[in-house]
């Protein structure tokens, strides 16, 4: 019986849990497109998520366009298919690791802050202090952080194409003696406008998620210190999971053909 | 006393799963006045302050402003209202993000569209009003001493000259010479405003100091409430207690 028991428990919180999420998210887009806007909140952000994540994201993808290379030439030369290593880098780092290694990258740096900046706010009660200065904390700090990292993410995965294709690139020419011209023409001749669109949209779905766990556990953090430390851990957590959970369902209802 | 009822408290209930913190809270708060409600920790002074700026939803009963009913107004009706507040925080609660003076004048720019070399103004004016100096207007808040912070906080709730005051535990981890100052402030702001004011503490020295009326709040509910005079005479045992306890202290340490 305890063991069906704690099975309901489990499960009921978990239903609270995305119930609450999914009302958060509901709110946070309403406060999103509804005036007041605070502009220069919506820019630092834009700043501090989108432009100082461009060397975490250009360094994941350079590399992983690099090993990428080195990988399909040692699985593709087994059977002199070495000419398609082109098209694998591009159509893997467009389609599948720029949105989902970017995101994990960016659900670690940017999902962990925004959770500990507002986890914080929380618990040394500024989030109260912004109600009682008439200023809704949904506006300025939850509609703000997530419009710029729905937006950002898109770029810095188009970011994380070219840099990752670019060391593909690098190690073909350099290091496996592919002739260059050749290897940007097999680049460019597979590639289709919805290869990279379809990362696109995967990014926006994610960026939209990294900023609502973030916001979402910050805002719901209790209890000092240690509750501003398990608030990050689970944003972190919890939308690396639903990134990898939705890459996949994305890429199977959409983006199959 | 014929002055009109600012905020109107009756039968505030409230629990936190099975924690009934607030057990029928009865208060009147008359305009001008300064009430401080006092009582030992987790008795649910804070929650009281909370539920009246709707940080928290109470489970049940009716909280008047100015003869308004606030439990169940619209959201955009509750922030018109909210406009009539300014609250000190027991930590300060300053954005660290912001320098000291967009703190002090937070609400002038984003809400009242005051532009920003006026907003510097009325910051470093508000600031003289609680003892500090132009020095500290461009300083982040974590550079800026527990006492400086609460000036600061102090600035910020006056600010935009709200018409009621609520200050939260205003002098805890202060120097006993700080706390006079605090509590120096707080009477002459409140007066200069001409706001009502609502304070909890459990620093006797400073209710005795600031209050026109004491409420002591036990298990969630007010058990007593009246002036300063009447408190010493009063024979109600847990108000007692809670007072000596208090003188106790203060003897043995002395």
């Amino acid at each position: 019986m305890n063991i069906i028991a704690n099975t309901g428990r489990i499960f009921l919180s978990f239903m609270a849990y995305l119930g609450g999420l999914l009302l958060f998210a509901i709110k946070t887009v309403t406060h999103i497109i509804r005036p007041p806007y605070y502009p220069s909140q919506i820019f630092r952000q834009i700043f501090e998520i989108g432009y100082l994540s461009l060397p975490v994201v250009g360094l994941t993808a350079i590399f992983t366009g690099m090993v990428l290379a080195l990988q399909s030439y040692t699985g593709l030369s087994r059977f002199s298919g070495e000419s398609a290593i082109a098209t694998i880098v591009v159509l893997s780092v467009t389609r599948e690791l720029g949105p989902v290694l970017a995101g994990l990258m960016v659900a670690g740096r940017v999902g962990a802050s925004i959770a500990a900046e507002i986890g914080t706010m929380r618990v040394t009660e500024q989030v109260d202090a912004l109600v009682t200065l008439n200023t809704n904390p949904f506006k300025y700090l939850v509609a703000p952080r997530v419009l710029a990292c729905t937006l950002m993410l898109p770029l810095l995965v188009l970011c994380a194409d070219v840099i990752g294709v670019l060391g593909g690139y690098l190690v073909s020419i350099h290091k496996l003696g592919f002739n260059p011209a050749l290897y940007i023409e097999k680049t460019f001749k597979y590639l289709e406008v919805q290869d990279v669109m379809s990362g696109l949209i995967k990014a926006t779905v994610f960026g939209f998620m990294i900023a609502l766990f973030g916001c979402y556990q910050g805002y719901h953090s209790k209890g000092g210190a240690q509750g501003v430390g398990q608030a990050t851990t689970s944003a972190v957590v919890s939308s690396s999971i639903s990134i990898l959970i939705l890459n996949y369902a994305l890429t199977a209802t959409l983006f199959t053909n | 006393m014929t002055k009109n009822i600012k905020i109107q408290i009756r039968d505030l209930h409230k629990s936190f799963g099975n924690n009934h913190v607030l057990r029928g809270v009865n208060m009147d708060v008359h305009e001008g006045e300064s009430v401080v409600v006092i009582g030992g920790s987790g008795t649910g002074k804070s929650v009281l302050l909370k539920c009246i700026l709707g940080l928290v939803t109470p489970d049940k009963g009716s909280i008047k402003v100015d003869g308004e009913e606030l439990t169940i107004m619209s959201p955009s009706q509750r922030d018109k209202v909210l406009q009539k507040f300014g609250m000190l925080f027991q930590g300060g609660a300053l954005f660290d993000s912001l320098p000291v003076w967009r703190n002090v004048s937070f609400d002038l720019i984003h809400n009242k569209k005051s532009s920003l070399s006026k907003s510097r103004e009325i910051a470093l004016e508000k600031l003289k009003e609680v003892g500090l100096s132009e020095r500290i207007l461009d300083l982040s808040p974590s550079e800026l001493s527990g006492g400086m912070q609460k000036r600061v906080g102090l600035a910020r709730a006056i600010a935009s000259n709200p018409e009621i005051l609520f200050f939260d535990e205003p002098t805890t981890g202060l120097d006993p010479i700080m706390c006079g100052t605090i509590d120096n402030l707080i009477k002459s702001s409140v007066k200069h405003l001409g706001a009502t004011a609502i304070s909890i503490t459990h620093d006797m020295t400073s209710a005795k100091f600031i209050a026109d009326r004491l409420a002591m709040i036990y298990e969630g509910a007010i058990i007593w409430d009246g002036t300063v005079k009447e408190l010493s005479t009063c024979k109600n045992e847990i108000v007692q207690h809670f007072i000596n306890g208090h003188k106790h202290y203060q003897t043995s340490k002395k």
